[in-house]
C-alpha cells in the first residue's frame, strides 16, 4: 500500500493519504476535506493544477488559502 | 502537461470561470489586470492621488500592495503604507517583519504604529482591561489608526485588502440578519468626510481569495501565512465561506457575480442612520460626542489616546518627508 505525505499549512500538521495509484489533485483535496477553491497543492515549490496527479511516495504541501483573521 | 492559454508556456493555474490555463507570468498579469480594471471601473483612484495601504503582513494586504505598486505608474497614483503593530505576541512580530520587507522591496514608504509604544497597551491588554472580545477591540483600533494616518497624510483614499470571497461572505451574512445598512458599506468604495474620515477603496474587489494567495506566492512576496491566535473558527463567516465555495465549485463564477451585482445595486441599500459627528477629543469621525477609540482608551487606560495617535503619525510622516504633502502637479 502506497502513501502520499501531505503537510497541511499553515498549521503544519502532516497527514498520510493511502493511495494504490496516482491521485488526481482534486481527489487528494477531497480526501483531506478541502476543495480547490479553498486550498492549493504545492509540490517542489510549484502549485499543481486540479487535473495534475500526485503519486504514492511523493510529498506535497496543501495550503489553505485563509484570511489572516483581520 | 497543460499549457498557458496565452503563451503556451507551462500552466500553473486553471481559471475555471474563464476556462483558461495560465503560466506564472500571465497569472500575475491576470490578477494585476483585475486590480487595474476595478480601480478604473469603480473610480477608486486617479492621477496624482495618494493612496494609503493598510498593510497587515498577511496575504491579502501583501497582494494588494504588490498589485497596486505594479499599476501605480500606469494610473499615476502615489503609495504609502501603514502597519499597526498590535502586540499579539509572536504573530505580530512576524507580521511586522513581513510588512517591513515587503514595503522595502516594493519601494513604498512605511509608517509603523507600535500600539504598545504609542498608547501604552497591546491588543490583548486592551481587550482584558476593557472586558471586550479581542477581535472587536482590534477591528475598532485598526479602523481608527488607519483613518487617523490617512487624515494626517492627506491621503485621497485608504486601500483595504478585502477580496471577492470576503465581500461575498459579508454580504450574505448581512443579508441573513437583514442588516441592510451593513451591506451599504460593502461596495468597491466609500466616500470621504472632509478632514474627519478618508474614503475607503477595495482594489481586490474582483480578486478571489485563492487568486490573492497565488499572486503573492508566485511573485515570491514576503507575507505571513498564519492565523491570528485570537481567530474564532466557529464564526458564521467561516461556515459561509465554505458554502460560497461549494456554490463556486458547482457554478464557476458565482463569487464574481455576487460582487459585481452587489456593486451595481449598492446605492439602493439604506445608509446607517444617525448624523456624522466629530469626536470632541480627537476631532475625527464619530457617531457620538466622543469616538469609540477615545472612549475605549479613556476607560481602559485612564486617558483618551486619539490625540497621541495623531501626533505620533504626524511626527513619523514628517520624518519620512510625507508631511507636508507635496502634490505633483508638474505633469498635471
Ligand atoms: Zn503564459
Ligand atoms: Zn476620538
Amino acid at each position: 500500500m502506497g502513501r502520499i505525505v501531505a503537510r497541511l499549512l499553515p498549521d503544519g500538521r502532516e497527514v498520510e493519504v493511502e493511495a494504490e495509484k496516482p491521485l488526481k489533485v482534486s481527489e487528494l483535496l477531497k480526501r483531506v476535506g478541502m476543495t480547490s477553491e479553498s486550498a492549493v497543492v504545492i509540490r517542489d515549490g510549484s502549485p499543481l493544477l486540479e487535473t495534475d496527479y500526485v503519486s504514492p511516495g511523493e510529498k506535497v504541501d496543501i495550503v489553505r488559502v485563509l484570511s489572516g483573521g483581520g | 502537461m497543460a499549457k498557458c492559454s496565452v503563451c503556451g508556456g507551462p500552466a500553473v493555474a486553471f481559471i475555471r470561470y474563464q476556462k483558461r490555463y495560465l503560466c506564472r507570468d500571465h497569472y500575475i498579469q491576470f490578477v494585476e489586470d483585475k486590480v487595474r480594471r476595478a480601480i478604473k471601473r469603480y473610480k477608486m483612484a486617479g492621477k496624482g492621488d495618494r493612496i494609503l495601504v493598510a498593510l497587515s503582513g498577511g496575504k491579502d494586504s501583501t497582494t494588494l500592495l504588490g498589485a497596486l505598486s505594479a499599476v501605480r505608474d500606469d494610473i499615476g497614483f502615489e503609495l504609502v503604507a501603514v502597519h499597526i503593530d498590535l502586540g499579539i505576541f509572536d504573530y505580530s512580530v512576524k507580521s511586522r517583519e513581513a510588512a517591513r520587507r515587503l514595503a522595502q522591496s516594493l519601494d513604498v514608504p512605511l509608517i509603523e504604529v507600535p500600539l504598545k509604544e504609542v498608547i501604552g497597551a497591546t491588543i490583548p491588554e486592551l481587550a482584558k482591561k476593557s472586558r471586550r472580545p479581542a477581535c472587536s477591540v482590534c477591528g475598532m483600533i485598526k479602523r481608527y489608526v488607519t483613518n487617523a494616518a490617512a487624515v494626517e497624510l492627506e491621503a485621497d483614499a485608504v486601500a483595504l485588502g478585502h477580496n471577492a470571497d470576503d465581500l461575498a461572505v459579508y454580504n450574505l451574512k448581512s443579508f441573513l440578519t437583514q442588516d441592510l445598512e451593513a451591506i451599504s458599506k460593502l461596495g468597491p468604495r466609500t466616500d470621504s468626510v472632509e478632514e474627519a474620515a478618508v474614503g475607503r477603496i477595495r482594489p481586490l474587489y474582483l480578486v478571489y481569495e485563492k487568486e490573492s494567495f497565488l499572486y503573492s506566492f508566485l511573485r515570491g512576496l514576503p507575507f505571513l501565512h498564519e492565523e491570528c491566535p485570537f481567530v474564532d473558527n466557529r464564526q458564521m463567516e467561516v461556515r459561509l465561506k465554505e458554502v460560497v465555495n461549494q456554490l463556486e465549485e458547482e457554478r464557476p463564477g458565482t463569487k464574481l457575480q455576487m460582487v459585481t451585482k452587489l456593486a451595481l445595486r449598492i446605492k439602493d441599500y439604506p445608509k446607517p442612520r444617525g448624523e456624522i459627528r466629530r469626536c470632541r477629543v480627537c476631532g475625527l469621525i464619530s457617531s457620538s460626542e466622543v469616538c469609540s477609540f477615545c472612549r475605549t482608551t479613556e476607560r481602559a487606560l485612564g486617558k483618551a489616546m486619539g490625540p497621541a495617535v495623531r501626533e505620533y503619525i504626524r511626527r513619523k510622516g514628517v520624518e519620512l518627508g510625507l508631511i507636508p504633502r507635496v502634490k505633483n502637479t508638474a505633469t498635471g
